[in-house]
């Protein structure tokens, strides 16, 4: 090293590193010597605000400020660790341009307007048009905000037009499960990684996407690899190389929407070679043909036909010598067996079909309902399980796993809310993207969105957002956004400690935190804005606000059934815990289908309980590990070992779907000649408007960027950094090119990040989606490549 | 002559501790205790270096308890290629490099240091934040003036004290004065202050 040693030179290089990352920590205090924390911190325990693993997290807060954040050791997700978004995710409160009071546009421009009069407009509002209004949350709502909000929109408008940005995210995972199951929600949980010998991942990169789950599977086999001779092996599934990949010991890549074809071969293996498990199969499982006709295992046998070895290589280009190495894995039955996936399987246009298949894979080898043997459906958002599928905030949905068109479940609806019977509309109301396509075409006259940014997140952006400005539109967020930019009507509101709230993670893990830091400026909890419209609207006689006894629709009542006036932001803020009383409303929804939450008391004596939770012999609640499996699960009756309760025909069946391989919608050709697939990095959460504004995450990833594998560059001409232009049928932008990324495409495939505002890779991606779960496929699209340098 | 003063009060502070826990830094001197202290690297340093060290550690967190940010170019680096620079394979003292990681069993390591510069080259735009983070308490306490400092930090995560702490540290004002002893923490416990207890987070009276 040039004279220079080692330690020098690394010393040198952190000086000047030093310098440019980051900030002073106390400006003015670095030369005194402190020997102790200061008097006055205090930690709090919270769910991190991000992703969907659900780690949890030590908060330190002084003098009204969070100044620190760590991972909670008695944690069961996490036990410590946490990844660089979550340790900073304190950060995500302080950035300088904090949305701190409400405004409304006029004569195009936002303007500050009084609290009293945003609500005021926004009641008018919605009375002029109620059953045109609609409501855009996300998996990013607390519990208690995702509730209030089903509860204003179901009971209050009659008007079923609310859907989250979980459709775009986990709703083929929702209806993978309750087509297999009859339920929704994985029946494993993570500890199944401390238990098995064998992960897959089938398009995941969870290296970065959930980090620290990746670390408790790979700590693990590191160990293990020095320890024993008995190796924990890892198998990645994908259609680029990523930080995944190099821990893996195979990787298999596919061409982009074979993966269909590819869990069939494995079950065409398994059934070939006579390795299924034929108990768990005569005990546990049916087989129904793709239109839902019943099928016997022979039906089966001649639907998998064209799934062999040989076929599905030349199909998919994985090798056939792959292919066999997992029919024999899953035909071991000594080997313990993990599937895990996300976005890869779920943003498909076949997204309910591929999560049925895994399941199909798993139900015939028998690897599902024992300790590190299970299918395990990864989730994005911190509560996408918790608020969107649990509180059934769907279009279709109704809490606790009911739906709107059932009349048995609406009628258990209004008898726990009180209201008339027939209040509740018994058609579903629009998906997310047959909802912005009814504001594009007038149909639906408003929208309020919460807690995320669908004007960066929805595809085929000029096409389906394009005339969301036209419309009346009123944006909850903490940061100007691309979708603020287009709000008639800007409310600030209060951010993750900000607040107090619960959610749940991937694993039926549900979490409570405290409020310990009061919201900036002017900002208010999302709850309580909603709460202030309803009641504006009842005080003016909107019948819908009322229940059945002429009662405000949703009063907050303390224990002894008296109202709280908790419209009253001081009310709210300083006297009462509403977020409790919203929790403690809703926990009777959880009980029909067995997916009881905890009492909120339960939470906050806990780090978070996997229901269903229900209380023992001797008082105590006890969570379930895993679903469906007994001694474990209480719902599972004696004797039965595995039951899969849910089935909706009754006999505690899971259903062995024969899905066929289909071709995507759009695949490259002589004009778009490479496939595009969209995702995230390590360093962002979903549009970066919190981690954007996290020095240090965002000084190691301030930008999007475009990468190609190198021999599809040399074809192009195009250069490390060169700046090229991507181009669609829909749409185009242009970024810069890394060619020493982190992932390494496949030949004929390009891979770029969407959490940039200045970069709207939307504008390009492919609005087709599931016709079952109706999630758009954002991996998926033919683009061309041109250098604009 | 020395040593042995010194042998005797660090035995005497071991029975101190193991009678009062983890309080040990607030119980009186024992009776009869007659030792100076150890000097500490601290006190031999130049206070200018001392300071330039601190605040070299400092500007690679965010604050506290975060983790350090990678201090040198990552251009095209993968966890993989951390180890060969960093790996620590064993939890033993001696064993340690300059360079080695205190938590050799966690193997993801680009999970939480981050680069400082970005990834994918080019400027970056500055955030503007009003972030304001713990700072990090520096000196352990002494009981008394011939008491072993308490361990300011936090030591989950941090077992390995003599990556820190030992002869070959990139910080000469952590240097240990005594690197014959293995045993740190029979000595020098964590600060009661270090500890993080979970306080109910109630803000609602
Ligand atoms: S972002 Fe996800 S993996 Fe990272 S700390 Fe938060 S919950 Fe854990």
């Amino acid at each position: 090293m040039n004279g220079l040693n080692r330690r020098d030179f690394i010393k040198r290089s952190a000086h000047l590193a030093a310098l440019a990352v980051l900030a002073p920590t106390v400006p003015g205090k670095a030369s005194a010597a402190n020997t102790s924390l200061p008097d006055g911190l205090a930690w709090y325990k919270a769910p991190c605000r991000f992703c969907g693993t659900g780690c949890g997290v030590i908060v330190g807060v002084l003098d009204g400020r969070v100044v620190a954040v760590q991972g909670d050791p008695d944690n069961t997700v996490n036990k410590g660790l946490l990844c660089a978004k979550g340790y900073h995710a304190g950060m995500a409160l302080y950035g300088k341009d904090r949305l701190t009071h409400p405004m409304i546009r006029r004569n195009g421009k936002l303007k500050r307007v009084s609290w009293d009069e945003a609500i005021d407009h926004i009641a008018d509002r919605i009375m002029e048009d109620p059953k045109r209004f609609s409501i855009y949350g996300s998996g990013q709502w607390t519990i208690g905000e995702g509730y209030i909000c089903q509860k204003f929109m179901k009971a209050g408008l009659g008007n079923n037009h609310i859907d989250p940005n979980a459709r775009l995210c986990m709703a083929s995972a929702a209806v993978g499960l309750v087509t297999t199951f009859g339920v929704d929600e994985p029946s494993g949980c993570y500890d199944d990684l401390d238990e098995c010998d064998t992960v897959i991942t089938w398009g995941n990169n969870w290296a970065e996407m959930h980090p620290v789950l990746f670390s408790r599977f790979m700590d693990r086999k590191h160990a293990r690899a020095k320890s024993s001779p008995d190796q924990l092996t890892y198998i990645d599934m994908g259609t680029r190389r990523t930080r995944s990949t190099l821990a893996a010991d195979h990787y298999l890549e596919f061409v982009p929407q074979t993966d269909l074809a590819i869990a069939n071969c494995i079950c065409y293996q398994l059934l070939a070679e006579d390795t299924y498990d034929k108990a768990f199969v005569a005990d546990h499982v049916r087989f129904k043909g793709n239109d839902g006709s019943e099928m016997t295992l022979e039906d089966y046998r001649a639907f998998l036909a064209p799934y062999s070895p040989e076929k599905v290589a030349a199909l998919s280009g994985v090798s056939e010598e792959q292919l066999r190495l997992l029919g024999g894995i899953f035909g071991d039955p000594h080997r313990k067996v993990v599937s895990l996936w996300c976005m890869g399987m779920n943003q498909h246009t076949r997204g309910t079909w591929i999560n049925n298949l895994v399941y199909n894979v798993h139900l015939l080898s028998g690897k599902i309902g024992k300790a590190g043997s299970t299918p395990f459906s990864l989730t994005g958002q911190p509560s996408a399980c918790g608020t969107c599928r649990e509180v059934g905030t769907f279009a279709h949905g109704l809490p606790g796993g009911r739906l709107v068109a059932k009349a048995e479940h609406r009628a258990e609806c209004e008898a726990l809310w009180n209201v008339r019977p027939g209040t509740l509309n018994p058609k579903p109301g629009y998906h997310t993207m047959k909802m912005f396509q009814a504001l594009n075409s007038g149909e639906l006259t408003g929208m309020w969105v919460q807690v995320t940014n669908p004007g960066q997140t929805i595809p085929n952006l000029n096409q389906n957002v394009n005339q969301l400005r036209d419309r009346f539109l009123v944006v909850s967020d903490v940061y100007p956004t691309v979708t603020t930019e287009m709000a008639d009507v800007v409310l600030p509101a209060a951010l993750w400690v900000e607040k107090h709230g619960v959610v749940g993670n991937s694993e039926r893990k549900t979490q409570q935190w405290f409020r310990m830091v009061n919201p900036p400026g002017e900002a208010r909890d999302d709850v309580w804005q909603v709460l202030a419209v309803a009641r504006r609207m009842y005080e003016r006689g909107f019948e819908g606000m009322r229940d059945k006894d002429g009662n405000f629709l949703l009063a907050i009542r303390d224990e002894k059934g008296r109202e709280i006036k908790a419209w009253k932001w001081k009310v709210f803020n300083k006297t009462f815990n509403v977020d409790r009383a919203l929790f403690e409303e809703y926990r009777p929804f959880t009980i029909k289908k067995h997916k009881d939450v905890a009492p909120y008391d339960e939470l906050v004596r806990t780090h978070g309980l996997r229901w269903p939770v229900v209380q023992d012999s001797r008082g105590v609640w006890r969570e379930t590990k895993r679903r469906f499996v007994e001694g474990e699960d209480p719902y599972v009756e004696e004797g039965k070992a595995v039951q899969f309760y849910g089935a909706a025909a009754g006999d505690d069946r899971a259903i062995i779907w024969a899905r066929p391989y289909e071709a995507p919608p759009e695949v490259p050709d002589d004009e778009y000649p490479l496939w595009l697939c969209t995702g995230r990095v390590l360093e962002h959460w979903h549009t970066a408007t919190m981690t954007g504004r996290i020095k240090p995450l965002h000084d190691a990833m301030p930008r999007a960027y475009v990468e190609l594998h190198p021999e599809d560059a040399e074809a192009h001409g195009l250069n490390e950094g060169d700046l090229v232009r991507i181009t669609s049928r829909r749409g185009s932008i242009v970024l810069p090119l890394w060619l020493q990324g982190r992932s390494l495409p496949q030949r004929g495939l390009i891979f770029v990040p969407f959490f940039d505002e200045t970069k709207l890779i939307n504008m390009v991606t492919l609005d087709a989606y599931c016709p079952m779960s109706k999630e758009p496929d954002f991996k998926k699209c033919a683009v061309r490549v041109e250098s604009v340098t | 002559m020395n040593g042995i003063i010194r042998l005797v009060a660090v035995l005497l502070l071991v029975s101190c501790g193991a009678r009062a826990g983890e309080d040990a830094t607030e119980s009186a001197p024992a009776p009869g205790q007659v030792a100076a202290p150890a000097t500490s690297a601290v006190e031999t340093v130049p206070p200018e270096q001392v300071e330039a060290d601190r605040a070299h550690r400092a500007g690679l967190r965010a604050f506290y308890t975060a983790p350090p940010v990678i201090p040198h170019d990552t251009e095209g680096l993968r966890n993989q290629d951390c180890q060969g620079c960093h790996e620590n394979n064993s939890p033993e003292p001696s064993d340690q490099t300059p360079l080695g990681t205190p938590h050799f069993q966690r193997t993801n390591c680009l999970q939480c240091h981050l680069a400082s510069e970005p990834w994918t080259g080019g400027t970056v735009t500055p955030v503007a934040s009003d972030w304001v983070g713990l700072e990090q308490p520096n000196e352990g306490r002494r009981a008394h003036e011939a008491a072993p400092p308490t361990i300011p930090h936090r030591v989950r995560m941090r077992e390995n004290c003599s990556l820190c702490h030992g002869p070959e540290s990139l910080y000469e004002s952590l240097q240990t004065p005594h690197p014959e002893r293995t045993s740190c923490q029979q000595c020098h416990l964590p600060d009661a202050a270090s500890r993080f207890e979970i306080t109910r987070g109630d803000l609602e009276k």
